[in-house]
């Protein structure tokens, strides 16, 4: 499942193969499932014994990945673009990138052809340009316009205990749901598969209005630094050392009562877990722990190094474990009614 | 009092203890008192048509890495690396460390570039910590750490204990102020109210001085006051003769999001100048602090 989602388009704004994808999967597992205005997959699963005290959970994981959009096409039939999202202009030069379903690299001057100030400077989006094989302008606007998205062509490799690939944020979270939905709980389950997180949480901020549930537990990719020559302070989490619950970063602070739930659920079940060590970065858990007046809300996220290129890279068990965590979690919600 | 709520532990996101020390401070002024999902303690009296707003957190620290005797910290809200550096770090129990830099450049630090030194084997991911308030007096100013993120929460519970017990009020103290205004935009998207006043501290300069009074804000960096109830609390000033200015200031007094909130809100803020803001010791004059609280008790009478 998670090669599938990996490898399908779901550029911020643009998430319906994804959804399509998701919708074939879930729509006999679920009692109600509809997509809203802004293109957000809501899916509610009734509690198994129908009981009128049975919690009130909200999952939530984001269909959208980061991706390029096309701002000008030049004489020369090159496309000039924009980020969608959060993406370092570095892990962008020599990418192959796919447009309308034809194939684009992106390029740039050669050194020799770079005078020595340019070379003293990082490299930014604006000097980058995407080749598509196009003779000219007119020739490449046959298959493309201003507006058009781009999304890294990468595909999903496994190696060691690894999975490569493109869009790990949030696709994981996604596969997660998928498989919780497989399954009868003793909770009402909301699943919100959301869009456009990467340009600012707006998918899930329409999405959780009118759930008001008892919590959220936002299931998401974060940050790994586990890298040599960074420092234990900037690491953030560590590849295979499980799911990563998050206390504070830069849109939510995530409810204590909450954490110490999910924190008992994987004590008790055995599953491995590490607190995100930074404050940093933020999800779709900004939008629903400040909606309709509140509503307490958490985040377990897989670690994935490089996140938001075309190679990010997450641990097989980290990702089974977040798994294993989100069904502990709702075990245990089921029987505290 | 003020030297009692500065002493209290409270940085954005772990407010409990500032909660307690409130409903202590007003359980008997008010019909109910609840806390809601993102931590907004609410007291409210009758309808509760008319709000008052002050939040009740500070900045802090939290800890990303902690080994060794030295423990890596983020911060919480906006804090300044310059000024940490040799500050006391207090966390909830008690447990303290002393913030070090190792650098010869303390200017040019970064939050990341500090770290504190403490008994690690007791300190954890996760573990939010404040600067150690340190406050002080004299005769006319008070002085403290963080005491600018204090002294509305100071002036509206000092307004609410020397006014008549109000009957149709709704005081939010918000949390995460710090942190992006997250208690407010949770409260004020799901509560509607006639009108708002919020309090807080306005930073000096730009024509705000300490000494001249509180201070009604026509603008913060994101908001402009209602001016119908601007004009209305001004004839109140007048009326009682309090001393207050008007301003215009740069400072984010969280008036944006309230006034966007919900179906929209008409809103005032009102500001007790805070001298040397974000820096060692903020001080405030005790005359300005006073004029608040009498500006806030008039309200809370006229209501």
């Amino acid at each position: 499942m998670i090669k599938k989602l990996t490898e399908a388009f779901g550029v911020s704004g643009y998430e319906k193969p994804v959804r399509d994808i998701i919708y074939k999967e879930i729509k006999d597992l679920c009692t109600d499932v509809k997509v809203d205005t802004m293109g957000n997959l809501c899916v509610f699963k009734r509690a198994k014994n129908c009981s009128e005290n049975a919690k009130k959970i909200l999952l939530s994981a984001h269909m959208d990945e980061v991706g390029l959009i096309v701002t000008d096409i030049t004489d020369d039939g090159y496309l000039k673009f924009s980020s969608v999202g959060g993406i370092d202009p570095r892990v962008l030069i020599s990418q192959r990138v796919r447009v309308n379903g034809i194939s684009g690299v992106i390029a740039l001057k050669a050194v020799h052809l770079t005078t020595a100030e340019e070379r003293e400077k990082p490299i930014t989006e604006k000097q980058l340009y995407i080749d598509i094989g196009a003779k000219d302008g007119q020739s490449a606007k046959e298959y493309v316009a201003k507006g058009d998205y781009c999304v890294f062509d990468s595909e999903y490799v496994e190696f060691g205990n690894q999975i490569k690939a493109k869009a790990l944020d949030d696709r994981l979270g996604c596969a997660v749901m998928i498989e919780v939905l497989k399954r009868d709980w003793e909770v009402d389950l909301y699943c919100n598969f959301t869009v456009q997180e990467e340009v600012g949480l707006r998918g899930a901020r329409v999405a959780v209005k009118g759930i008001n549930p008892d919590y959220a537990v936002v299931i998401e990719g974060t940050t790994c630094n586990d890298l040599s020559g960074v420092g234990e302070n900037l690491r953030v989490t560590k590849s295979g050392g499980g799911p990563a619950i998050s206390v504070l970063d830069s849109a939510s602070r995530a409810d204590d009562g909450l954490i110490k739930l999910i924190e008992n659920s994987a004590k008790n079940h055995g599953i491995p877990y590490q607190f995100k060590a930074s404050t940093a970065g933020g999800n779709d858990a900004g939008a629903i722990s400040i909606a309709d007046g509140g509503i307490k809300t958490a985040s377990v996220s897989v670690p994935c190094r490089y996140i938001h290129s075309p190679v990010s890279v997450m641990n097989k068990d980290d990702f089974e474990n977040c798994k294993a965590l989100i069904v502990a979690f709702l075990e245990d919600m089921g029987k505290e009614y | 009092m003020i030297g009692d709520i500065c002493k209290v532990f409270a940085p954005s996101g772990a407010e409990d203890e500032m909660r307690k020390f409130i409903k202590e401070q007003i359980s008997d002024l008010f019909d109910e008192i609840k806390t809601d999902s993102i931590g907004n303690l609410i007291a409210k009296s009758g309808a509760g048509d008319f709000c008052i707003e002050c939040s009740m957190d500070n900045c802090g620290i939290m800890i990303v890495s902690s080994k060794d005797g030295k423990a890596h910290f983020a911060g919480v809200g906006g804090i300044n690396a310059e000024y940490l550096i040799g500050k006391k770090i207090l966390f909830a129990d008690g447990r303290l460390g002393i913030v070090r830099y190792d650098g010869k450049t303390p200017s040019e630090s970064k939050v990341s570039d500090l770290y504190l030194e403490a008994d690690t084997d007791d300190i954890n991911v996760g573990d939010f910590g404040v600067v150690k308030s340190g406050y002080c007096e004299t005769s006319a100013k008070m002085f403290a750490n963080g005491l600018g993120n204090r002294i509305g929460l100071a002036a509206v519970i000092e307004a609410l204990k020397t006014s008549p017990k109000p009957e149709n009020l709704c005081v939010v103290f918000s949390a995460q102020k710090r942190l992006g205004a997250r208690g407010i935009q949770a409260f004020f998207g799901a509560n509607e109210f006639d009108k708002v006043v919020t309090v807080d501290a306005v930073p000096c300069g730009n024509g705000v001085k300490n000494g001249n009074g509180c201070t009604l804000v026509v603008a913060d960096k994101a908001g402009v006051s209602d001016v119908e109830f601007k004009t209305e609390l001004c004839e109140l000033v007048s009326e009682k003769g309090i001393r207050a200015s008007m301003t215009v200031t740069d400072a984010d007094l969280c008036m944006g999001h309230i006034i966007t909130s919900g179906t929209g809100k008409a809103c005032v803020a009102v500001g007790i100048p805070v001298s040397h803001k974000d820096k060692n010791f903020e001080c405030v004059e005790k005359s300005d602090f006073l004029d608040a609280v009498k500006f806030l008790s008039a309200v809370i009478e006229g209501i």
